[in-house]
């Protein structure tokens, strides 16, 4: 009996010290350190968001050189100066958190888990123009970006078929026509676009997430609509072959691939190297080169449909 | 205000596709709890089973399927199980919430008869009663009784756990939700109007409940 007692006490200790020790991490994720900015990121499949940090912090060590002192100031030539965002990281550092979902992140700068939050140029825009508690804060032009489609590692067929169609669509003008309609002159919400039948054809599965608007979007009816159906439906009349789209959560895109539920996904990428001023020193570091490359096991990506260099960082209108 | 309700419930004939939202919420909540109630019940039957064998493995089913989150059953049923099949996402759906819901009906019905008295199955015996007529007369109905508030509750926890069917492919009440939120920008608001819509049906089912509680008070 006095022994089951000792060791119910023990029990309780252990339990007791598992409970303190998880404390930290579920209590106080997302809290403001140091002063810190808290800024939101979609992310970024094939990297870790402690990854993703530590290349942030090495890029702002790298452009700390770039804050003129007085003596300097006058020299310096236009190009040398830091600019909005930059020159607000050499004086802030930011704690990233990655979301799967543009939702969960506004909903998380809506009530101030967040300070900022990054997006490319187009979804930006049309969430400061949907809503307005929201305003750009910064504009940067630091990471050249772009969209592509992703495919199963093996299914190099429909890679190469893809390719040749965007290719085609790049070379006829045709991209830059959908883009313009659906991205750069949207009014309003994207339309729903019509998929031709081709009878007896292949079936391309493509995972749609209505997360991105105005390229990956849901109309009201329920319809998967936006720059990205536009383009599928062009690649399905060149190829000949039926798409199918299915409306996936954000978080079940790779299993939805991986298991062959879907045979094509939007793939959200970096394209090409960091664009910084001169007078900064080369960010080479480990972290860094794995943000910048594109990890990716079991994926292959066709070449990129969509290409931005400005993404915008969105805070709060007051 | 009223141009954001205008942008969520009526534009484009939203109303319609959150209807069909809901449709897809109940088909889903309903079948899992019709297949999953009968499992419970066989499940439950192993589970009070004095063959070692089966009271264990019915013991391990439980709680695999309590212990383990429904989402992760939900992807690797239809990313992995199903994967190769030409099963519908909603099968799928409807197949995996079963199995988790047999798993708390069978835990739901255990404690509700090991609550009721076993001198009175005794007593029902000794005055000429067979075994099944004894649990059919005696042990079931109290059981039954026992079970109910339980149940219930178990089925408006159904009815939330659906919201995770977005994740294989299916456009339920919260994916519609979460849809309209991305296109009009304004989630807070959306997510209330879905909280409110769960509500509303989380409410049907208490009052189903009360209905039947209510029917059983004037027939006794």
């Amino acid at each position: 009996m006095k022994e089951r007692k000792r060791l119910g006490k023990y029990f309780a200790l252990l339990l007791v010290i598992a409970i303190i020790a998880i404390l930290p991490a579920s209590c106080f994720a997302m809290s403001k350190k140091d002063g810190s900015i808290r800024s939101g990121v979609l992310t970024y499949l094939g990297t870790t968001e402690s990854e993703f940090q530590a290349a942030l912090d090495d890029l702002r060590k790298a452009v700390a050189p770039l804050i003129p002192t007085d003596e300097e100031r006058d020299s310096w030539e236009h190009e040398d100066r830091l600019e909005g965002f930059i020159s607000s990281l050499v004086q802030t550092r930011r704690e990233v958190s990655f979301f799967d979902s543009l939702l969960a992140m506004q909903m998380a700068l809506r009530s101030r888990k967040l300070d900022e939050i990054v997006l490319p140029e187009c979804t930006g825009l049309y969430l400061i123009n949907s809503n307005s508690n929201y305003d750009v804060l910064f504009s940067l032009n630091l990471m050249p970006s772009s969209i592509s489609f992703g495919f199963r590692r093996n299914d190099t067929a429909l890679k190469k078929e893809f390719d040749g169609a965007i290719a085609a669509m790049k070379k006829d003008g045709t991209l830059s026509r959908l883009e313009s309609q659906y991205i750069s002159e949207a009014g309003s919400e994207p339309v729903p676009v019509k998929f031709q039948d081709f009878k007896g054809a292949q079936v391309i599965k493509v995972a749609v997430t209505g997360d991105l608007p105005p390229i990956d979007f849901i109309a009201s009816d329920g319809t998967p609509a936006g720059y990205n159906t536009a383009i599928l439906s062009e690649i399905g009349k060149r190829l000949k072959k039926n798409v199918r789209l299915i409306s996936v959560d954000a978080g079940g895109r790779s299993a939805a691939l991986a298991s062959k539920r879907a045979d094509v996904v939007f793939w959200y990428r970096n394209s090409g190297d960091l664009k910084l001023p001169a007078k900064a020193n080369k960010v080479n570091s480990k972290a860094m080169r794995n943000v910048m490359k594109d990890n990716l096991d079991g994926v292959i990506l066709s070449s990129p449909y969509y290409e931005w260099d400005t993404d915008l960082i969105i805070g709060r209108s007051n | 205000m009223s141009e954001i309700l205008y942008k969520i419930l009526i534009q484009g004939g939203s109303y319609l596709t959150i209807w069909r939202g809901v449709q897809a919420t109940v088909y889903i909540t309903l079948m899992s709890l019709i297949f999953g109630t009968l499992l419970g019940i066989c499940v439950c039957a192993l589970r009070m089973s004095r063959v070692k064998i089966l009271s264990v493995f019915a013991n391990v089913y439980i709680t695999l399927l309590r212990g383990s989150p429904v989402l992760m059953l939900l992807m690797l049923m239809y990313y992995g199980v199903f994967a190769g099949t030409d099963f519908e996402a909603d099968s799928v759906a409807i197949v995996t919430f079963a199995l988790n819901v047999a798993a708390h009906v069978a835990e739901i019905l255990r404690a509700a008869i090991s609550a009721t008295d076993h001198g009175q199955v005794e007593a029902a015996r000794t005055l000429g009663f067979s075994k099944f007529q004894a649990f059919y007369l005696v042990t079931f109905p109290q059981a039954l009784r026992i079970a109910k508030p339980v149940y219930q509750s178990a089925i408006v926890n159904l009815l939330q756990w659906t919201s995770v069917v977005g994740y294989v492919s299916i456009t339920d009440l919260t994916r519609v939700i979460n849809n309209i939120a991305s296109r009009t920008m304004q989630p807070m608001m959306t997510i209330v109007i879905g909280m409110l819509i769960y509500l509303v049906l989380a409410y049907v089912i208490h009052g189903i409940f009360a209905i039947t509680d209510y029917l059983g008070v004037r027939k006794s």
